[in-house]
């Protein structure tokens, strides 16, 4: 099914606009990491443990969950499809991973948050945060530059749909 | 997204399927090469991480 032009600009602004916010949240998610390795003071540590909580909650997933599935419509309905080019096809999987990992982690992101807002809680042996974060913008930088990029290749099931139309385009 | 494909096989006779191209397979050399590293700082630092720590 293909989207009419107006609505497929929309499409593509709801996808540039959740994706590149998602990458914003990361980055502030880095930055709620700073003080836990930079900072002596235990307050401001804490409070970095607490904000990590909904950052992620009502930013990262949610803007994930949004250019997740954009990238799907939009891709489904444009001629691109969902898993006609490698492009289209590996974004989808290493943003349908960082999803699900994100998901995964929020438990234990919450278990992190309880401790800091106990104040006998102790923060020094919780570690930060700072794989998740940085590991989840090196995966995400590469959806990134195959959008822009656009590099050229059809996978197999591409390559068969290509050859069909061919022929069915080719009979009188 | 925008379309700029004028189709593999246009004019034509059908051909087989090129095979994965060099840019996916430098990707995929990354991609593992990454998890390698990952698994092997995981397995130094005391294996203290995993999808069984979640939740």
């Amino acid at each position: 099914m293909q989207m009419s032009p107006g609505i497929r600009k929309l499409m593509l602004t709801v996808h540039v606009t959740s994706s590149v916010g998602w990458l914003g949240a990361i980055v502030a998610y880095v930055a709620l990491n700073a003080p836990v390795y930079l900072s002596d003071d235990e307050q401001t540590v804490r409070a970095a443990y607490l904000m990590m909580e909904p950052v992620l909650r009502y930013a990262l997933i949610p803007l994930a969950a949004v250019a997740l599935v954009t990238g799907i419509v939009q891709a489904l309905g444009t001629p691109w499809g969902l898993l006609r080019h490698y492009w289209v096809t590996i974004s989808l999987v290493l943003t349908a991973f960082a999803f699900v990992v994100l998901m995964l982690h929020l438990p234990a992101v919450e278990a992190m948050a309880a401790v800091a807002a106990d104040p006998a809680g102790d923060v020094d042996q919780l570690g930060g945060d700072l794989f998740h974060a940085v590991g989840g913008l090196v995966v995400l930088l590469v959806p990134l530059a195959l959008n822009i990029y656009k590099p050229r290749g059809l996978t197999r099931y591409g390559w068969r749909r290509a050859q069909d139309r061919r022929t069915t385009s080719a009979r009188p | 997204m925008t379309e700029n494909t004028s189709g593999p096989t246009a004019g034509k006779a059908p051909q087989e399927h090129p095979g994965l191209p060099r840019w996916a397979k430098l990707l995929a050399i990354g991609v593992v090469v990454a998890v390698v590293v990952v698994v092997a700082v995981m397995l130094l630092a005391g294996g203290q991480h995993g999808p069984g720590m979640h939740g």
